[in-house]
């Protein structure tokens, strides 16, 4: 379970990283995270981490992130 | 100069830089010197590279392997970080889950391979794409002059 400061961290982070792939690439090998598809965005999730990040792209560039859940 | 890998699967570099003709760079990084002679199998095993995507297939199968080499420039270095959970501001959950990279920023195993996570810069300029062939890298284009040439 994420807290609120890691929270914002990892959407620091997406922000950083800015471009599709290298965002998935980051939650594949770092949390072992699974994408799907929303109608806002997409969603990554995996077992054991508590929280849900969604992520709208436009061009498969990074527009919003947002960490769901976690302990406040 | 000190040069540097940003490894890909050869279709997602081709389809990135010379089909949608971004000029960014991100995402985490090698020294080459310490990974060159290493073929795919040992580059994969290695470096940790055997994660399944998020899309849920293997990130690195059979597939061709390439890179963006490039010059650690002053702007690069300036951007990058040790890939660690705990080198980010505001620490991350983990570190890393599934122990592809340990507290220290380094691929666990006999070889000590630095990694780092580099934020979206320029691509730097004679930065190269290469495909990994055998355990040699082949120069596809070069950039020059702000195009792939």
């Amino acid at each position: 379970m994420w807290s609120q400061s890691e929270s914002q961290a990892v959407v620091q982070l997406l922000e950083l990283l800015a471009d599709r792939y290298e965002i998935e690439e980051c939650l594949a090998r770092c949390w072992g995270m699974r994408s799907a598809e929303r109608v806002d965005g997409v969603e990554y999730s995996a077992p054991g981490v508590g929280a849900w990040v969604r992520v709208r792209y436009r061009d498969d560039q990074l527009v919003a992130a947002v960490v769901v859940g976690g302990t406040p | 100069m000190r040069i540097a890998l940003r490894i890909m699967p050869l279709g997602v570099l081709t389809r990135r830089y010379l089909e949608s003709g971004t000029d960014r760079l991100a995402g985490v990084w090698v020294d080459a010197p310490l990974v060159a002679g290493l073929d795919a199998e040992q580059l994969v095993a290695q470096l940790g590279l055997g994660y399944t995507s998020t899309a849920g297939h293997a990130a690195f199968d059979a597939a061709p392997i390439g890179a963006v080499r490039f010059p650690v420039t002053p702007a690069v270095l300036s951007r990058s970080v040790v890939f660690c959970a705990g080198a980010v501001s505001g620490g991350l959950p983990g570190p890393c889950a599934g122990a592809v990279w340990s507290g220290t920023g380094f691929t666990p195993g006999s070889t000590l391979i630095p990694e780092y996570r580099l934020a979206n810069v320029a691509v730097p300029e004679v930065s190269e794409l290469v495909r990994l062939d055998g355990s040699e890298w082949t120069v596809l284009k070069r950039r020059m002059k702000g195009a792939w040439r």
